[in-house]
């Protein structure tokens, strides 16, 4: 069985694309959402997830407060997850990762490394545990 | 009549000359008294002349010609005053006092007073207003501090004069305090650009006119003035001063260009030294007057010396917290230019990723194989989406750099390691442009955020790459340069002007300037690479021969010792097949 991967993101476009790219190069089983609360009710129903993919800049709830949230109903307690994000700031970063997040992918992403850069990060994620 | 303004300018010299000569030497035979008071009516003539002829060089400004005839009528006042007493002189024999010329005399203060009140000035804030007031006050109670003890003080206890030549002694006194009030309500606003010489000029002539009045004053009352006598030197170069402030007035063509009057920030400093300066010389004046003077008794010099202190710290108050609310302005500008940064950063971000995730997955043949036509169009579509990614990151970096506001995360690092990377990062344009890549790397570890100098030594490396020419070699080498690790890279292009070592640091300068477009370069690179090393502490600069090559230097100041017991080795980075261009990322289109 493929591994299943929550996609949260605003923008339909990217969904579309992070999603092609990750079930035709990566092969795994993506479950998209278009709002963290929308994310929310995707966990409560149909996790636990693999991997959650999170933008961290949303309307309403934003990516961050969306991670807290998750946490908050332990929906996500061994799930790695990888925010995506125009900001690469290292301070950015660094308190991404401070809130819990395994690691964090830049935008534009590359569609031929999206894949990778994210298993990657997944496996670092669970050696570590 | 003379217009031409050096013609002018000449016969003005040459008669101040002959005055000052007559004055020491006495050449010309006669009364004293009527040869002076002579002398005197050409220069107010020129003045006169002048400040009319002024008047018609501004005729399309109607404030600036007004200012001009206002001034032109008071030194006709002035002229008419002279006149008068040359009849007295000259016709009659007899100098009385005061006389019919008086009441020219002093029309000129109130004249002159309104036509410096007629000058255009910039609207100001009420901050501005209040502290152009209080350097005013201050200028005028120094000033006046001085006019007292020296003119109207004495002529107040002198007895034997009537009731009216006493009023009209204290008059010009008076008049001359009111002028310098009128000054620095000018002086100390924001006047139009084109009546700044003429405004200079007109001040120095007043102030040697308030010169001359406080020494004809005293020498009036001490009855040791006579027409003729050398304070008259003064009036003659006041009015000369005048008359050169005419002749400096340029033509004025457009209402716009000096009718309408800025105000830039920083206009406020102009002639604020102005109260000081009166305030240090009414102290000078006050504190060497003898004690118990009946006129000027100590206790109001106390009280002199108090209100001008209060003025000036309420004033250095009002500008202080200009200064603060400023500050706060400015910093607020940055926060807001922050985040349009922050935020036009992501609003770009957004569609470039859709759009280099759709291209780059047809690019990559996910979908299927495309035609090859469109296969290349879809490369050149990658090739140039990634150069606007990276513009934009450039962009937002320098801008980072420019509020300070770069973040780093220094931790210790072997300078082999950052060098492998880069080279990593740029072997594929190399390898396109079939350029060798060497390394020569001594073990250093160096306290620096890793991505931010692997970026910098890139940024190197990819403008070396790209002014080199095919089959040529590209060297990195770092080496121990006393507490730093000296970076360089070598290349054997066609070298950097002398004259450009600097300016090649500057933001999207590049020597040629279509080199922007046959090379592919942000114009940001270089400038990131040294804002980056700068804020490690390091220093970026160019060596170049034009014709051999250019190296880039850089240093990064050591984390510790060298490694002991490491190799000390060469690298060779041989290029690899070469790619076809159009697969390239980051490469030269």
């Amino acid at each position: 069985m493929s591994p299943r991967l929550l996609l949260v993101d605003d923008d339909q476009d990217i969904r579309t694309i992070a999603c092609m790219t990750l079930e035709r190069l990566g092969g795994w089983e993506v479950i998209r959402a278009a709002s963290g609360s929308e994310a929310l009710v995707c966990a409560r129903e149909s996790g636990p997830f693999d991997a959650v993919l999170l933008d961290v800049m949303m309307p309403g709830m934003d990516g961050p407060s969306t991670l807290l949230e998750l946490q908050a109903e332990d929906l996500v307690a061994n799930t790695p997850i990888v925010f995506l994000t125009a900001k690469v700031q290292v301070a950015e970063r660094e308190h991404l990762i401070s809130i819990g997040a395994a690691g964090v992918i830049a935008k534009p992403f590359d569609p031929l490394t999206l894949s990778n850069e994210l298993q990657q990060i997944v496996q670092n994620r669970l050696a570590q545990d | 009549m003379i217009r031409r303004p050096r013609t002018s300018l000449l016969a003005l010299g040459a008669f101040v000359a002959i005055y000052l000569s007559w004055q020491l030497l006495h050449w010309i035979p006669g009364s004293r008294q009527s040869i002076g008071d002579l002398l005197i009516l050409p220069v107010d003539g020129a003045a006169m002349t002048t400040a009319w002829w002024a008047s018609r060089r501004c005729s399309d400004s109607q404030r600036l010609r007004l200012f001009w005839r206002l001034l032109a009528l008071a030194l006709a006042a002035e002229l008419t005053g002279d006149v008068i007493q040359v009849l007295y002189e000259v016709g009659f024999r007899r100098s009385p006092y005061p006389s019919l010329a008086d009441p020219f005399y002093l029309a000129f203060y109130p004249l002159l007073l309104i036509a410096l009140l007629r000058v255009p000035v910039a609207v100001v804030s009420p901050t501005k207003l209040l502290k152009t007031i209080l350097d005013g006050t201050t200028i005028v109670i120094g000033g006046g501090a001085i006019v007292w003890y020296f003119v109207l003080g004495p002529t107040a206890v002198e007895g034997g004069q009537s009731t009216l030549a006493m009023a009209v002694s204290m008059a010009f006194p008076v008049g001359d305090l009111f002028l310098l009030a009128g000054l620095a309500a000018v002086l100390l606003r924001h006047g139009p650009q084109t009546l700044a010489s003429p405004l200079r000029l007109i001040t120095a002539a007043v102030l040697l006119g308030i010169l001359a009045d406080v020494l004809y004053g005293s020498g009036q009352l001490q009855g040791t003035y006579t027409s003729g006598d050398w304070i008259d030197t003064l009036y003659v170069l006041e009015f000369a001063t005048f008359a050169l402030a005419g002749i400096s007035q340029r033509p004025v063509s457009t209402e716009q260009s000096s009718g309408e009057v800025s105000d830039p920030a920083g206009s406020s400093s102009r002639a604020s030294w102005l109260p000081y300066v009166s305030v240090a010389i009414a102290l000078g004046v006050l504190l060497g007057v003898e004690r118990g003077d009946p006129f000027f008794p100590n206790v109001s010099l106390v009280l002199i010396v108090i209100v001008l202190g209060v003025l000036v710290a309420v004033r250095q108050y009002i500008a202080q917290r200009e200064l603060l609310h400023t500050q706060a302005a400015l910093r607020e500008s940055e926060r807001v230019k922050d985040e349009f940064l922050s935020i036009a950063g992501h609003e770009l971000r957004t569609p470039l990723t859709s759009i280099r995730g759709s291209l780059g997955l047809l690019d990559a043949g996910v979908l299927g194989k495309l035609p090859k036509e469109a296969e290349n169009m879809v490369a050149i579509a990658v090739l140039n989406t990634d150069r606007l990614v990276r513009l934009i990151n450039d962009i937002l970096d320098i801008e980072r750099m420019a509020a300070g506001r770069l973040s780093l995360d220094p931790v210790k690092l072997d300078v082999r390691d950052l060098v492998g990377q880069s080279i990593q990062v740029v072997q594929a344009s190399a390898d396109a442009a079939q350029i060798e890549l060497q390394s020569d790397v001594e073990p250093l570890m160096v306290l620096a955020d890793g991505d931010r100098i692997v970026q910098a030594v890139v940024n190197l490396l990819g403008n070396a790459v790209k002014f080199s020419e095919q089959g040529s070699v590209v060297k990195v080498k770092v080496s121990l340069a006393g507490q730093n690790a000296l970076f360089s890279v070598a290349d054997t292009g066609r070298g950097i002007p002398a004259d450009r070592l600097e300016s090649i640091f500057e933001r999207f300068r590049q020597v040629d300037t279509t080199d922007a477009r046959e090379k592919g370069g942000t114009g940001l690179g270089l400038p990131i690479a040294r804002g980056i090393v700068e804020q490690h502490g390091g220093r970026m600069w160019a060596e170049s021969e034009p014709g051999v090559g250019s190296t880039l230097r850089f240093s990064l100041p050591l984390a510790a010792r060298p490694l002991a017991g490491s190799e000390h080795g060469v690298v060779q980075h041989t290029p690899s097949a070469p790619r076809p261009p159009g697969r390239l990322e980051g490469g030269v289109l």
